[in-house]
C-alpha cells in the first residue's frame, strides 16, 4: 500500500492506494496518527484505490476516529468503492463516519467548518 | 472453469502478505476482476491474523499455514489448515455492531465479517491441527 497526502487550505486528503489489511494497516495507522499528532484537525480519507478493507483497517479507522473527536478534529471519508462499503455496511461502521461521495465535497464539508 | 493451487506460507506478518499476494495472482491468472474476488481476500485476511495473531503467538517460528484455493465455476472455496491451538470461528462471540463509536468493541469483529462474507464456513478440529473450509460465489460486481 502506498499513502500520499495532500493539502487543501486546512483540510488535508490522505490517499490510500492498495490493500488496506493485516499487513498494511500499521503504516495507515502511523500515517493518520502522526498527522492527529501534527495538530490536524481536519482530515479527508479519500478511498477511491482502496481495493478493500479488513477489520485490522476498520481498527485503525475506529481508533483514528476516537482520538479526533477527544480534540474535537474531524475526519470525513470520501468515494468510498462497493467492496469498501460493503465491508462498512456489515461491520455496522456505516453509522459512525461522516462521508462524502467525493474527494472534492469532503473538503468543502470540512473547509467550510470552523477550526476547534 | 476449474483449477486448484495449494501454498503454505509462514505463520507470520509476512505469510500474510505473500498469501494475500498469491491470492491475487491466481485470480488474476484466471481472468478474475478484483471486484469479484475481495470477500475471499478479506475472508483470508481475517482467518490468517487470526491464526498468526492469537494462536501461535509465542511458538510460531517455523509454524506453516497451508492454504488451498479452488476455483469451481463461479464459486471459489478456500481451505486453511494450521496446527495452532484448537479455534472454531463459529463458536466465537461477535461484537454489537451498532453502538456508538465510544463503546464500540472491536474483538471479534474479524470473524463476524467472515461469517457475513463466506456463504459457507466449516470448522473442523482434526489431529493437532485446525481446518477452516471457506466458500461462496464470487462478488456480483454492481
Amino acid at each position: 500500500m502506498e499513502i500520499s497526502h495532500e493539502r487543501s487550505g486546512d483540510v488535508v486528503v490522505v490517499v490510500p492506494v492498495g490493500r488496506v489489511d493485516a499487513v498494511t494497516s500499521d503504516k495507515l495507522e502511523q500515517s493518520l496518527l502522526g498527522l492527529v499528532a501534527q495538530g490536524e484537525a481536519k482530515l479527508v480519507l479519500e478511498m477511491r484505490a482502496v481495493e478493500y478493507i479488513s477489520s485490522a483497517g476498520l481498527r485503525v479507522l475506529l481508533r483514528l476516529a476516537r482520538k479526533q473527536k477527544e480534540r474535537s478534529g474531524r475526519i470525513v471519508l470520501s468515494s468510498l468503492g462497493p467492496a469498501v462499503r460493503q465491508v462498512f455496511e456489515l461491520a455496522g461502521f456505516v453509522s459512525l463516519f461522516e462521508m462524502e461521495a467525493s474527494r472534492e465535497l469532503a473538503i468543502t464539508r470540512l473547509a467550510n467548518a470552523p477550526s476547534p | 472453469m476449474e483449477a486448484c493451487e495449494r501454498m503454505r506460507v509462514p505463520g507470520s506478518k509476512e505469510g500474510l502478505r505473500l498469501a494475500a499476494e498469491r491470492f491475487e495472482a491466481f485470480s488474476a491468472a484466471h481472468g478474475l476482476s478484483k471486484g469479484e474476488v475481495w470477500p475471499f481476500q478479506v475472508a483470508l485476511d481475517e482467518t490468517l491474523s487470526n491464526i498468526v495473531g492469537h494462536g501461535l503467538s509465542g511458538g510460531g517460528e517455523g509454524t506453516a499455514i497451508e492454504i488451498e484455493l479452488r476455483l469451481q465455476g463461479r464459486e471459489i472455496e478456500m481451505l486453511i489448515v494450521d496446527d495452532a491451538p484448537a479455534f472454531n470461528p463459529l463458536e466465537a462471540p461477535t461484537p454489537d455492531t451498532e453502538l456508538p463509536l465510544e463503546e464500540r468493541q472491536v474483538g471479534g469483529l474479524g470473524i463476524a465479517l467472515l461469517r457475513k462474507l463466506m456463504e459457507v464456513v466449516e470448522y473442523e478440529r482434526r489431529g493437532e491441527r485446525n481446518r477452516l473450509r471457506l466458500r461462496r460465489k464470487l462478488m456480483e460486481e454492481a
